[in-house]
């Protein structure tokens, strides 16, 4: 039953929470790692978590990421007074987040950004825009079309005149 | 509408207390005003799915989710929440994702690839004109295309700026503006350039915005007809002056100053010993000294002044100092500072930047600095060294 999962605590004595997809996946995580969300945090802090909270708009394959990106980092805060702990948990965090965004397909990277901004996770929405940022950059406007199949809604006139405008940004 | 909010939480107060369709035309108006701010409300009656809740039409598209909850907490209710923007089989396209998202992946590219994205889409057209952190360099449009010269990429710079602050900014403010100018050997057209660069960053600043300006080292003109320029950069409150020739005669900075209170010079000298700066270094003989000074200047506003990288033997430091004591008489402290720790600076063999810090050490130095400095003075002018 949801209410005696949300009641229960860890080892660690934190208190869990239940987050649940669109999709009706449920997942079990701490207060401490969920309240990275500050959309989170601020309802634990309203006290209106003990029955799950129902993210009607992720998805649980994102909703997953998402709970693997706060575990991962959950410790960042914690392993902070054991310097050289934290170093290497660093480093690691450093090759888990670069996997993490390389990996994804476009319309998944999207859902992650936009579960990142829903959830407000500041730190997961920076490195998802970065993202993206890294992959316009260097691009003609016909290669970012194609690769984030954005559909050209200018006559070829008015594209014409745009890119006149400021044709030393369109030379190659 | 009734109610005037400040904050998304006032909401939820006032939903306790106001009929709710007064908390929803409240709700609207602030995120209309507050764009992309989650608005919080409560209900005092049952819950329900966000799908039932009537007025979420109403709300725009920026407003990210609306919290629906018992406020009591005893009822047997979850939180209900609805991003009305976005629905679920959509996420997938690139076009899905909000302005202020699709702004926030624009600030972290660099502006020719911000042009580039203007011509994707009517959509991706306006974008430019909502970016609110701003970072435009003279010397990146010349690298990238190596056939500008610096006259045109300062026309460019002039003309993005014009195309981004030309006209009244409605929706969104500017909150960061950096600008970094490359000047030109001919005086006339470089004057030119910067009183429109002056205009326009007044255009782009609301009053009590910081303001870094990035001489990147050269030597500029200004004159003290200047007045043009100095009335455009009448707004600002805090000015930073960065990048300026350590050996230079920094009185021509003193133009700048007239309606800044809190002004922030720094200089370097590790750009003195490339082609550039012997060509410029040569030019040396135009310069104004303080005799040239119109005696009316006065800097009413400047109440604090800070000095970086502070050296004792560099006459221009001493006089530039004094120079602005004597004209503010409103300034209450000049702040020294010793130069940051810069390696290209320290691997210089100057004479004029020695390797070691010439910022004065002991109390005896510090005493016959302050004496020079305030020297038939009797204002209370507090001289800080950190």
């Amino acid at each position: 039953m949801a209410a005696a999962a949300a009641e229960a605590t860890t080892d660690g004595g934190g208190k869990m929470i239940i987050l649940i997809s669109a999709d009706g996946k449920r997942f079990e995580v701490t207060e401490a790692v969920a309240s990275q969300s500050q959309l989170i945090s601020n309802m634990i802090e309203d006290d209106c978590t003990e029955n799950g909270v129902r993210l009607p708009n992720v998805d649980g394959d994102i909703l997953t990421m998402v709970v693997d990106y706060c575990n991962m980092h959950a410790g960042d805060a914690a392993a902070a007074g054991d310097t050289m702990k934290a170093s290497s948990t660093e480093e690691e965090l450093k090759k888990f987040d670069a996997e993490l965004v390389q990996a994804l397909e476009n319309p998944v990277l999207f859902k992650l950004i936009l579960a990142a901004n829903f959830l407000n996770i500041k730190s997961l929405l920076d490195m998802t825009c970065q993202r993206v940022a890294d992959m316009m950059s260097g691009k003609t406007p016909e290669q970012m079309r194609e690769t984030f199949s954005i559909e050209n809604d200018f006559t070829p006139e008015e594209e014409a005149a745009i890119r006149q405008e400021n044709a030393w940004a369109f030379d190659d | 509408m009734p109610v005037a909010l400040a904050a998304a939480a006032a909401v939820a107060v006032l939903s306790l207390l106001f009929p709710r369709s007064i908390c929803i035309d409240a709700l609207c108006g602030f995120s209309r005003k507050y764009r992309r701010k989650e608005a919080l409300i409560f209900f005092c009656d049952r819950s329900s799915e966000a799908g039932e809740i009537p007025f979420i039409n109403k709300l725009d598209n920026n407003t990210d989710l609306i919290f629906a909850y018992h406020p009591s907490g005893k009822a047997p209710l979850s939180v209900v929440m609805q991003s009305n923007s976005i629905q679920s089989y959509d996420q997938g396209r690139f076009n899905q994702l909000p302005d202020h998202i699709l702004l926030s992946i624009l600030e972290r590219v660099d502006m020719r690839t911000v042009l580039r994205t203007s011509v994707l889409s009517t959509r991706w057209k306006h974008l430019p004109l909502l970016l609110s952190d701003v970072d435009l360099d003279a010397d990146e449009f010349i690298h990238q295309n190596s056939s500008m010269s610096a006259d045109e990429a300062m026309a460019v710079l002039v003309k993005l700026m014009s195309s981004l602050f030309g006209s009244p900014r409605s929706e969104s403010i500017i909150k960061k503006l950096n600008l970094r100018f490359c000047l030109l050997t001919d005086l006339e057209t470089s004057l030119d350039y910067l009183f429109n660069i002056g205009e326009l960053v007044c255009n782009a600043i609301d009053s009590g915005k910081d303001i870094a300006l990035d001489f990147q080292g050269e030597v500029i003109w200004i004159t003290p007809e200047g007045k043009k320029l100095r009335f455009a950069l009448n707004k600002i409150t805090k000015l930073f002056l960065h990048g300026i020739y350590v050996k230079f005669d920094l009185l021509w900075t003193l133009v700048l100053l007239e309606s800044a209170p809190s002004v922030k010079v720094w200089n370097h000298a590790c750009d003195e010993g490339t082609e550039n700066r012997k060509q410029l270094s040569e030019r040396r003989n135009d310069l104004w000294d303080a005799a040239q000074l119109d005696g009316s200047i006065h800097y009413l506003q400047l109440e604090r002044l800070e000095f970086g990288g502070f050296n004792q033997i560099i006459r221009e430091h001493l006089d530039f100092i004094r120079a602005i004591i004597e004209r503010a008489p409103n300034l209450k402290s000049v702040i020294l500072e010793d130069r940051d720790p810069c390696e290209d600076c320290e691997a210089m063999d100057n004479p004029i930047y020695p390797s070691i810090s010439m910022f004065p050490q002991n109390n005896d130095e510090k005493i016959t600095i302050v004496k020079q400095l305030k020297a038939g003075m009797n204002r209370p002018v507090e001289i800080i060294f950190c």
